[in-house]
């Protein structure tokens, strides 16, 4: 479990290149560039579900967020006999419109929601001829386990403070090893998936800023959700709430980064309602 | 310089000690020399008093912050000794003395300190610092020679003057062309910024219409004319 102290902005498409050269100069790394595919699951609607435990205390439904990496190749069409040093940051500018070269029925074969052939080791070999990304090359890759807490409440707070439990799924056995079934074992079913891709920059004292854009895919379109820019994302990670003093200092790292974009970038702290994951009741 | 004179003295030409029927005549004052002085040196020692205020404080001000601030008490510094110049005669001629009224017993140490006409100890100083400073021998030249001296060194202040304007014309402090490069492209200056100076970064889109959609999958409804769905309650 850890605290998350996080920072959003917002920037537009042509600021890109500029900003990555800020961010170059001021934290002295290169731009990492990233993709991933995030599923996010809720308690199955098919469960009667009580409100409340034993103890008469109201019980939070809340979603749970997969994610998994996704190759920087499946970001680009046109990847045939290119050297994985061409997957720079430059790739992330290309993408500006709702298009992104990565199919609903590749993702569902992620989740594993659609069956892939019956023999394993001949899809294998099939895929890598057709198509490049298969989700059966990604086995392998393990699966990031996410439940957020609603940010932390109060009027004047200069950072947004959330609690996040964190845990990886390497690896499952079974009759199905697929994501869904483990997930329905759990009372969980899909609700909807998206996929980001960006650049993250490592500062000092553990702060990462992360440029992201995020796509909805659905079962009928591809919808870019940060059309037009990239979603600024500034955080650290504490390991314990209760480190008061650390739990400072990060504000204050986070604080320092504001006070030296201030008037390029405005970093704020968002609306602790739009961070909330849980479900809710109607 | 010519000796400086408070308001509440005058030149008087007909003095009767009858202090009832006694009615001061200030036809004599100089009044437009001495207000002019006043004025100015009121300026100079607001200044003064400023610099020593900015650098008595304990965080200094910044250097073109303090160069400004000595350049205005220059500049004021020689108003008055152009002002003073201006009105040599005006005051030399002037004779100080107390009206009958004024409270001699009393404020006896104020009377000699405006009435004194030899140089405070400092000022004397002063003088004679600034005499060893110009390297003339004054018991050895006599006035003509020294004045001859003096207009001298004033021709070779102007001269170096003019010799630097000339010079500062033809080259370019500012901006990326040489002087020489300016003339002849005959373009007038060209102001250089950069982009990032000028570029302003608008928002494409609302930070928590994203995080809406990231955390609870919700989706911004664009120019739908329905009523909008129920938010997920708190």
């Amino acid at each position: 479990m850890v605290q998350q102290l996080s920072l959003y902005g917002s920037l537009d498409d042509a600021s890109y290149d500029l900003f990555v050269s800020t961010m170059t100069t001021v934290s002295g790394n290169p731009p990492i560039a990233f993709a991933k595919l995030s599923t996010v699951w809720i308690p199955n609607p098919a469960f009667q579900i009580e409100g409340v435990n034993t103890k008469n205390q109201l019980v939070e439904q809340t979603r749970i967020k997969l994610e998994r990496k996704l190759p920087l190749s499946s970001l680009t069409s046109d990847d045939d006999g290119k050297s994985p040093a061409k997957y720079t940051h430059s790739i992330v500018k290309s993408l500006v419109g709702d298009d992104i070269p990565i199919e609903y029925k590749q993702l569902k074969q992620h989740i594993g929601e659609l069956p892939r052939k019956a023999d394993p080791d001949a899809m294998d070999v099939d895929s890598e001829e057709s198509k490049p990304v298969s989700a059966a090359a990604f086995d392998d890759e393990p699966w990031c386990v996410t439940i957020a807490d609603i940010p932390a409440a109060g009027n004047n707070r200069k950072v947004s403070m959330q609690t996040i439990n964190e845990s990886v799924l390497m690896s499952h056995v079974g009759p199905d090893t697929s994501i869904t079934s483990i997930m329905g074992g759990l009372g969980y079913v899909f609700q909807y998936q998206y996929i980001t891709a960006g650049v993250k920059f490592n500062l000092k004292h553990g702060l990462v800023v992360e440029l992201q854009k995020i796509w909805n895919v659905s079962e009928s379109s591809k919808k870019q959700v940060t059309k037009g820019g990239f979603l600024i994302k500034a955080f650290i990670n504490v390991g314990k709430a209760t480190d008061i003093e650390r739990m400072n200092f990060t504000e204050s790292v986070l604080l320092n980064l504001q006070k030296e974009l201030q008037g390029y970038v405005d970093l704020a702290v968002p609306d602790r309602k739009s961070m909330d994951s849980r479900m809710g009741f109607e | 310089m010519s000796q400086n004179s408070a308001p509440m003295m005058s030149k008087s030409s007909n003095l009767s000690l009858n202090e009832d029927t006694y009615k001061a005549d200030f036809s004599g004052v100089p009044s437009q020399a001495l207000d002019a002085i006043r004025m100015r040196l009121a300026q100079l020692t607001h200044s003064l008093r400023k610099i020593r205020e900015d650098l008595s404080k304990a965080e200094l001000p910044q250097w073109y912050a303090l160069q400004a601030q000595l350049n205005v008490t220059l500049t004021q510094l020689m108003s008055v000794t152009s002002t003073l110049e201006h009105f040599h005669d005006t005051l030399d001629a002037t004779a100080v003395y107390p009206l009958p009224k004024f409270p001699t017993t009393s404020h006896e140490a104020l009377l000699t300190t405006l009435l004194r006409k030899k140089y405070t100890p400092e000022v004397d100083e002063w003088i004679q610092q600034s005499k060893e400073a110009s390297g003339l021998d004054s018991t050895q030249l006599d006035r003509k020679n020294i004045a001859q001296i003096l207009q001298k060194d004033k021709e070779c202040t102007k001269w170096a003057l003019d010799i630097f304007n000339e010079e500062f014309e033809k080259y370019n402090f500012k901006g990326l062309q040489t002087r020489k490069e300016q003339l002849e492209s005959g373009s007038p200056d060209v102001e250089y910024t950069l982009e990032s100076q000028t570029r302003k970064h608008t928002s494409a889109f609302v930070v928590e219409d994203i995080l809406n959609f990231v955390y609870r999958g919700e989706e911004k409804e664009e120019k739908s004319s329905e009523e909008p769905k129920a938010t997920v309650s708190q």
